[in-house]
């Protein structure tokens, strides 16, 4: 890229970033709520892609990072009255400290790509056991904040400032994924991914970064899960360790591309309006609202069969057709 | 004591049904090279449609060889339509598609039969005594039938010829083409195998397990691990991890919280891939 062409970028990011600090004020309540939703599904889906994408390792515990990240807030705000300026460090903590556990199990000796999935797909399961039994919730499925204005608590009346944390997340999540792309470090990772022997033998440990990837990737995970529960005033097992939200997390990132760092956010972006749509359609009914989710469902199935390498990779072809893609 | 007896023997029952999705499960993955992750969905589909027919005829032996035609013929309707496609793709994609499609099904199942979790009427008031303790006819049938396939899935992979051919394609795909085995064809019988001893397994428990939307991927990750365990080359390893798993269950149930303790069997697997790897009941590194 040359000098004039990295400028237009610049100034055209810096304007969607002020077009999207404006949307609290100009908005109706629906659609900044929408806005807040799909800021936190790129923050997730980039936080995903630092594991899946970049070291190749299909994590489907974030779910349950996510999950653990709410539960320790909740818990300390509730139960301890610990303001959530802590609770949600504190959660990211436990997240991390948790996806370290697996990890150590895992890449100690190297668990194959589909038992590392299946691996983590229970541990997911053993998370979300432990969280029904949770203290916290007094043997309901849910457990609410007080709902009272109180800054040392992290619960505002003033919601557009939510919107505003949020976005800052994601820009610096975003930013770092994009320095991750041309660093040393990036560069380790996507090698361990594209061939772990060949890595070791350079001298780059899988086992360390592997691990280190899995590890940031559940902090930050396990971050917007506390922000997420306190945004709601609200925690519930199967909310936030739902598998849902593991599957959205899959869909929008390979649909945006993964591996890449446009490619969670536009996929995200997609998923999260095209999810607000279907849930606008007109349907009534306790069992005819499992309509919703099984179209995005489908949809994942024939995007994964079809579009190995997502919107991002797609353009990419159409911009040099002779450019291999990924792998 | 009395309790653990039946509990050992309650838990043995589900252990054999699990025994069938494990083996089920590594006949895919060995033969195919397939993560199949809507594996345990057979077995759902096959419960509800032991208690929907159950209902229809008021006959559990109809019932049952009702459920298990409709239950395979879904198995390999499943693989005929998606599944035999994406097989032969990273196993990446294959995790991705076969979630999506389980949650699919979910949904699926909650149009077509509502979200309360469907029970079978049959009579729970059959019991026989075992030296001491009195469980479900029912589970026991489970058991001893359970174990029977499981023999004789052991017997069809070991001494057969297509059991040969199998074993040629887990070993080496492209060996087992050069010497004339036609691996498309052997690739879905060995699906139809599994699909059928699912379905077997969801018959068999249907008469004392509801049939709920979201049993069918716990119940996959439940066989996935049994595998993972034991290893995937050992049917008797296989058939001794999922007994005690089910046993493990059955008593933690009756003495924890049901969610807790259906989570703690996952806990096994750190030990296992820590200190064997390969799985308990692996043979020698080749």
């Amino acid at each position: 890229m040359n000098r004039t062409v990295r400028l237009g970028v610049g100034v055209a990011l810096l304007g969607g970033v002020i077009a999207l600090a404006l949307i609290p004020t100009t908005l109706k309540s629906v659609y900044v709520d929408l806005a807040f939703n799909t800021l936190l599904l790129v923050f997730l889906c980039s936080s995903w892609n630092l594991v899946a994408g970049f070291t190749g390792q299909l994590s489907l515990a974030h779910g349950a990072f996510y999950g653990i990240g709410a539960l320790v807030t909740t818990t300390v705000a509730i139960g301890w009255e610990i303001t959530p300026y802590l609770g949600m460090p504190l959660g990211a903590a436990v997240g991390a400290g948790y996806a370290a556990l697996i990890g150590y199990v895992a890449f100690r000796r190297s668990v194959a790509g589909l038992y590392f999935a299946v691996l983590t797909l229970a541990f997911g399961f053993l998370a979300l056991g432990f969280a029904r039994q949770a203290p916290v919730l007094n043997g309901t499925s849910g457990a609410f904040f007080p709902v009272t204005n109180d800054p040392g608590m992290f619960v505002l009346d003033r919601r557009e400032i939510y919107f505003y944390v949020m976005l800052g997340m994601v820009v610096a999540v975003v930013a770092f994924v994009a320095w991750l792309g041309r660093s040393r470090l990036g560069y380790r990772w996507k090698a361990v991914r594209g061939n772990e022997r060949a890595a070791e033998a350079v001298g780059i440990s899988p086992f360390r970064h592997k691990l280190g990837a899995l590890t940031l990737s559940a902090a930050l995970t396990a971050l917007a899960g506390g922000f997420n529960a306190v945004y709601l005033l609200y925690f519930s097992p199967d909310l936030h360790f739902g598998l849902a939200l593991q599957l959205q997390i899959l869909l929008a990132t390979l649909l945006g591309g993964i591996g890449t760092v446009w490619g969670p956010v536009l996929g995200a972006a997609f998923v999260s309006v095209l999810t607000f749509y279907l849930r606008q359609l007109p349907i009534e009914g306790p069992t005819l609202t499992a309509i919703p989710p099984m179209i995005t469902a489908a949809i994942i199935a024939v995007v994964a069969y079809f579009l190995t390498d997502g919107i991002v990779g797609g353009l990419r072809r159409l911009r040099r057709s002779r450019v291999p893609v990924r792998e | 004591m009395d309790t653990i007896w039946r509990l050992t023997l309650e838990g043995t029952s589900v252990g054999a049904v699990y025994a069938l999705l494990a083996l089920g499960l590594g006949l895919v993955f060995g033969v195919l090279n397939f993560v199949n992750l809507v594996h345990g969905e057979i077995v759902v589909v096959a419960v509800y449609v032991t208690v929907v027919a159950f209902a229809a005829f008021d006959s559990y032996l109809l019932a049952g060889v009702v459920a298990f035609g409709a239950a395979t013929a879904f198995g390999m309707a499943m693989y005929a339509g998606g599944l035999r496609f994406v097989a032969r793709r990273s196993h990446f994609l294959q995790i991705v598609f076969t979630f999506a499609l389980v949650l699919v099904l979910q949904n699926a199942y909650l149009l077509v039969f509502g979200a309360e979790a469907r029970s079978s009427q049959l009579d729970r008031t059959a019991v026989v005594e075992l030296f001491g303790a009195r469980i479900l006819q029912a589970r026991l049938i489970a058991g001893v039938i359970g174990i029977a396939l499981v023999i004789a899935v052991a017997i069809l992979v070991a001494r057969t010829n297509f059991g040969r051919s199998l074993r040629a394609m887990a070993a080496n795909p492209f060996g087992a083409d050069v010497t004339g085995i036609n691996s498309r064809r052997t690739g879905a019988l060995a699906f139809l195998v599994a699909a059928a001893l699912a379905a077997a397994g969801g018959v068999l428990i249907a008469p004392f397990t509801p049939a709920e939307a979201h049993f069918g991927l716990e119940l996959t990750m439940r066989a996935f691990l049994i595998v993972i365990i034991a290893s995937a080359g050992s049917t008797g390893g296989i058939l001794a991890t999922a007994c005690a798993v089910g046993v493990i269950e059955a008593i933690g149930v009756s003495y924890l919280p049901q969610s807790i303790a259906t989570s703690v069997v996952y806990l096994a697997i750190i030990p296992v891939l820590l200190f064997r790897p390969r799985g308990l009941f692996a043979r020698r590194a080749t």
